[in-house]
């Protein structure tokens, strides 16, 4: 069954910023536990027979390596980054700019558990054609004949450099490049995305999987956790600043410096607390530390919230108009992975900064995992792990 | 009061000697009338029982009902006479009282009737003759083939083969699909691949030009039925000047000509829908209208409302109308309007609003109007054709994408063709078409909290338009043939021109009494433009909304492309040329079984088929060229449909390599073996049984061999990695069809059940994979279980 427009508007899997989702489609906006095994009958092009056959329910990790986030911690501003609001000290920009020094970041795991990133590579990349960065490695193995190391002038040569490897590398990141003789918007180029390959224990390793990434011919990555993500570059008003700087006019309403200077930049928020309750029963709950092992009955329907500390809770202007801006809280979603199966229907994820999580448990006592990754609308991104312990009734 | 009766031993001896053969007793006259009251008269008309068609120059005798049949002995007298060009016949003079009617004519079944003679009364009777269906010069409507014998090889189905073959459902290309050189496409629609070529750089004939497409969208069943064409005839490549724009090969599909000794129709219900046609004599002229419905939609929206689960909804409809008059001379004036419609919808149905859902559409619709007219001046035939088309096509993916096509579409095609010598024939012509046409783009793709946030339309118009001329020469006469010729061809997008200049030569020689050896060699050109439709890639974002996780056949999905700018900015015009060759060695082995063995190859290049990334990000649209080689040899082993049997194998080894970026790639229908083995019986009583055996190689597809997280916005995605294009294949495909038909002969009618059951011993062939949502393990997406289709047809 497809979700059609109107089942959207009212349905509660629908997150705010989606589009189009099938019901039993990919993770899309909300969580990617978004439906429980079910039998799934097809007719494609009204000739391909049904067949049935158990979906594992998207977010139950298997062996292979997820990468369920990255991110990127300004840790020493760059030539670009004066004047920006201020951040309390614990909490580094999430939104950064060409010539800061920036810490890596991922969170990646598969049914094991989370994976060392002792050797993992990361890499700057563009985003060809909307393709992303796995066609940009491509396209510099195939004219660069491997992968460059970052450098500052890496965007005007190259469709992808090497930003590190290893756990938590630090880059300065390169800087945007144009064509002096006539800058505009088309020949504008710098990295606008980040990735990481990490090697699955017993898998291919890292080197071999870069190299089949970027060398080709890819025959077998099924052992490569790969994941990219858009770089966070920002704050908005600076960009244009830059870009102005560059010679290329910014036809969008901008935030006036004069004013957007006070406010802080973006950060990432730390969760360290959730609210865990029972659907079925409200008086069943209460607030938990993530660090807790929490219990959980069987088949039960527990709905998750993770709870948003009032420092973290930043605003951002909305441009309504000319020179209209209103100020609105910035908006939180949650993705969810399990290490278990979890129960029959109905489950669904719900995103959101007063939403929660609702997943169906088990059948079977145990133990169970469940990791969070929590982004907001400036994509800072960070994360947490929940473990539960499902018991009988 | 007329009775049909099976033939007797002894009436045999009596018709004998009316016939004049030799015998032991002769019959006498009847005894002669008195009085003129004491006489009557006995008129009537023979036609075929079924067709109703008048039987010329049938003998029909007259004779005492007594003797009966098991009476031996000569009839006492017999009277007879031959009918008219109406099939019409006048007895005079005979005796009043029962009489026995035998009526006699080569290729028909005898037919004893009884009759009353009245005195001084004319008495009319009607009498229906059942064809012979195992004599040995039984009649069968052919296609008229329209390859000159010079040119090279085309093989013609007839009506009858097309209606009958096992596993094709009567449709005319589908049962293209068991000839040598056509592949099986994926999923066993309908689209023709024609030695490798993609459908899209194919022909698609109805007479003098071509069809915008040659099947519904699905594609279920051709937009032509197989009632309103006489017949079909492939030329997999080497198609003459004649032919464009193509790359690769031609069908040409003969419109009926409509009958004109009476008014005749059929009807026609299954499970998929429902047909009609009616044809008969206007004027001096004929007339035939044909209509068609299918109703797949409505089963399976039916089907939707008991399961609630969401399928695709194909609802298709065509319809057909022929006039053909005679004009001045011994000209003739043909009118043609034909038009073909398509709505594919998924949804699932609601049961609270009592409605479908829709969460995709796509809505394809033409129409065209042909006059031809063909006169004889002499030595010299003129043809001329005007032509016109609307074109509409619609795709939506709720409210987020919609695309929008729109194109009226004038064109022509005129035709000279003269004998210069005894051994020389002059062919020249010219056609082309001229479509202005309007597009539009719609995307809505951002929404926040229940609000459009974002949307955008672009709108395009433009103006396409081919023209070419020809020239054919026809040289050589019993022993060996050639013809040269030249196509010179202008295409037209916005302000750009292009042209080509295309020579093709094709010949035969006769290399014994029994074999003959045909040659063909030429270029081939057509326009294609950048950024609009046929890649497949506007599909594909369709296909992936509705079934993300869905890996289909890269060619089947291209080809549904609708042609709508993506991109109004960056269009441009490119030709595509093929160099084709192809060589067939044809031995008649006996006088009804023939072998064919041949081989072709196909150079492919498309100046502009590939885009180039640049660093940065960006792309440039059509920047590299594309190559391909096809090339292969085909069996065809034949028996030509005459008596009971007809029937063929044929074999098909080839290669299709693509040469683009990433270097050389199989094609997307590098199917590289294809065996038919098809036969139909015709049994007595009015049975017939058939059955058609395939086995191809999988067709090729891109694997997915690892899986990356893509996070876009707050949402992240599996998206799959693929490798090598074309690198892997689909198991290989094999599948066993039967069909049996039974005919009910009613004098005014002719009724015909069939049962036509597909994939017999239920093999799983695999179409498509379809993956975990995280592309994280796949299940195969099967094709058609065993399905048997029951139908009724009435003629009359």
């Amino acid at each position: 069954m497809w979700c059609s427009a109107r089942q959207r508007a009212s349905d509660p899997a629908e997150g705010p910023f989606g589009p189009f989702v099938p019901c039993a489609g990919p993770p899309g906006p909300v969580s990617p536990i978004v439906l429980a095994p079910q039998r799934k009958a097809w007719l494609f092009l009204g000739l391909l027979a049904a067949c049935a056959e158990e979906y594992r329910s998207p977010g139950v990790l298997t062996d292979d390596a997820v990468v369920m986030g990255i991110s990127l911690s300004v840790i020493e501003d760059g030539p670009h980054a004066g004047e920006l609001g201020p951040l309390p000290s614990d909490r580094p920009r999430a939104e950064v700019l060409p010539g800061d020094t920036v810490e890596l970041d991922a969170l990646v795991a598969n049914v094991d558990g989370v994976l060392a990133l002792d050797d993992a590579a990361w890499v700057l990349c563009g985003d060809l054609n909307g393709e992303g960065c796995l066609s940009s490695l491509r396209r510099q193995g195939e004219h660069g004949g491997g992968l460059p190391p970052c450098r500052e002038d890496s965007a005007a040569h190259s469709y992808a450099c090497l930003a590190g490897r290893g756990d938590r590398p630090q880059l300065v990141m390169p800087e945007v490049a144009t064509d002096p003789r006539a800058p505009s918007l088309e020949s504008l180029r710098l990295f606008a995305r980040v990735g990481v390959i990490v090697a699955r224990p017993g898998g291919p390793t890292t080197d071999e999987c870069l190299r089949q990434l970027v060398l080709g011919p890819r025959d077998d990555l099924w052992g490569c956790g790969i994941g990219a993500r858009d770089v966070p570059y920002g704050p908005d008003f600076r960009l244009s600043e830059m870009l102005g700087e560059l010679g290329i006019p910014v036809e969008h309403e901008v935030l006036p410096p004069v004013v957007a200077r006070f406010l802080p930049p973006n950060a990432a928020l730390q969760i360290e607390e959730v609210l865990v309750g029972d659907f079925d029963d409200p008086r069943i709950g209460g607030f938990y530390s993530v660090d807790e092992v929490i219990e959980v009955a069987v088949d039960s329907i527990v709905v998750l919230a993770p709870v948003v500390s009032v420092r973290d809770q930043q605003f951002v202007l909305l441009n309504t108009g000319p020179d209209s801006w209103v100020g609105v809280p910035e908006f939180v979603a949650y993705n969810v992975w399990s290490d278990r199966e979890p129960g029959g229907v109905p489950t669904f994820g719900y995103g959101g900064f007063v939403d929660d999580t609702r997943l169906h448990m088990p059948s079977d006592p145990g133990p169970m995992r469940l990791y969070f990754t929590v982004i907001d609308s400036r994509q800072a991104i960070s994360w947490f792990t929940l473990d539960l312990q499902v018991v009988a009734r | 009061m007329t009775r049909l009766r099976a033939p007797v031993l002894g009436l045999a001896l009596g018709l004998a000697a009316a016939l004049g053969a030799p015998s032991s007793g002769h019959a006498a006259e009847p005894p002669s009338c008195e009085a003129e009251a004491d006489c009557g008269r006995l008129l009537g008309r023979v036609r075929v029982a079924g067709e109703r068609e008048s039987v010329v120059g049938a003998r029909v005798v007259v004779m005492p009902a007594a003797p009966r049949p098991h009476e031996p002995g000569p009839p006492l007298w017999t009277r007879g006479a031959t009918t008219d060009a109406d099939g019409r016949f006048v007895i005079d003079a005979l005796p009043a009282g029962p009489v026995r009617v035998v009526v006699l004519h080569e290729g028909y079944e005898r037919l004893e009737a009884e009759a009353t003679v009245v005195s001084a009364a004319n008495v009319s009777i009607e009498l229906y003759v059942a064809a012979d269906s195992a004599h040995e010069y039984r009649t069968v409507v052919h296609a008229r083939p329209s390859v000159q014998a010079g040119e090279a090889r085309s093989t013609v189905l007839s009506r009858e083969e097309v209606q009958t073959m096992p596993g094709s459902q009567g449709d005319a290309l589908r049962a293209l699909q068991n000839l040598p050189g056509v592949a099986r496409p994926p999923g066993g629609l309908g689209l023709l691949v024609l030695r490798g070529a993609p459908p899209w750089q194919s022909l698609t004939m109805l007479g003098e030009h071509p069809l915008p497409r040659a099947f519904h969208a699905l594609p279920l069943a051709a937009v032509v039925q197989s009632e309103s064409l006489d017949g079909l005839e492939l030329q997999p490549s080497n198609a003459s000047a004649r032919y464009g724009p193509l790359s690769g090969g031609v069908v040409q599909l003969q419109p009926h000509r409509p009958r004109s000794d009476a008014v005749h129709g059929h009807g026609e219900l299954d499970i998929t829908g429902a047909n009609a046609s009616v044809e008969g004599p206007v004027g001096n002229g004929s007339y035939m209208v044909a209509a068609r419905r299918g109703w797949i939609d409505a089963v399976l929206q039916g089907a939707a409302r008991v399961t609630n689960v969401g399928y695709i909804l194909p609802g298709l409809w065509d319809y057909q109308a022929w006039l053909v008059l005679p004009v001045v001379g011994d000209g003739e004036l043909e009118l043609r309007a034909l038009g073909a419609g398509d709505r594919v919808r998924n949804g699932h149905y609601d049961p609270i609003e009592h409605e479908l859902v829709e969460a995709f559409e796509f809505r394809s619709q033409f129409h065209r109007f042909d006059l031809v007219g063909r006169w004889s001046l002499g030595r010299t035939k003129l043809m001329l054709s005007p032509t016109l088309r609307i074109e509409q096509d619609h795709a939506t993916v709720t409210d987020f994408i919609g695309v929008w096509r729109r194109a009226v579409s004038p064109g022509w095609r005129a035709e000279l063709d003269t004998r210069l010598a005894p051994r020389a024939r002059l062919v020249v012509g010219t056609d082309g078409t001229v479509s202005p046409f309007r597009a539009r783009v719609h995307e809505g793709a951002i929404f926040a909290q229940g609000e459009l946030l974002s949307e955008s339309i672009r709108r395009s118009r433009g103006l396409e338009a081919v023209g070419a001329a020809y020239a054919i020469v026809h040289l050589g006469r019993d022993r060996w043939r050639i013809s040269p010729g030249v196509r010179a061809q202008g295409f037209m997008f916005g302000d750009e021109r292009l042209s080509a200049l295309d020579p093709r030569v094709g010949a035969r020689f006769a290399l014994g009494d029994r074999t003959t050896l045909d040659l063909g060699l030429g270029r081939y050109s057509q326009p294609a433009i950048t950024q609009v439709g046929l890649t497949g890639d506007l599909v594909n974002d369709l296909v992936d909304q509705v079934a993300p996780t869905a890996v289909l056949p890269p060619a089947l999905v291209s080809s549904f492309e609708p042609r709508v700018p993506a991109n109004a900015r960056a269009v441009g015009l490119r030709v595509i040329t093929a160099t084709q060759a192809s060589a067939s060695v044809e031995v008649e082995l006996t006088r009804q079984l023939d072998v064919r063995v041949g081989a072709f190859v196909r150079d492919f290049y498309d100046p502009r088929g590939a885009n180039i990334p640049v660093p940065g990000g960006s792309t440039i649209i059509g920047g590299a060229p594309a190559t391909g080689l096809d090339y292969g040899g085909e069996l065809l082993l034949r028996r030509r449909i005459t008596r009971r049997l007809y029937g063929w194998v044929a074999y098909t080894i080839m290669r299709s390599v693509r040469e683009g970026l990433d270097g050389p790639l199989p094609g997307d229908f590098d199917q590289r073996h294809n065996l038919v083995a098809l036969a139909s019986y015709r049994l007595p009583r009015g049975w017939r049984i058939g059955g058609r055996f395939r086995v191809t190689s999988g067709n090729p597809y891109p694997p997915v061999v690892g899986v990356a997280e893509n996070q876009l916005g707050p949402s992240v995605a599996s998206d799959p990695i693929y490798g090598v294009d074309n690198s892997e294949r689909f198991p290989p495909f094999h599948q066993l069809d039967l069909r049996i038909d039974k005919v009910w002969l009613r004098p005014q009618s002719k009724i015909t059940a069939y049962l036509d059951v597909l994939n017999v011993y239920n093999r799983q062939n695999v179409e498509a994979w379809i993956y975990q949502v995280d592309f994280r393990g796949r299940i195969a997406g099967l094709g058609l279980p065993i399905l048997p289709v029951l139908g009724v047809r009435i003629d009359y």
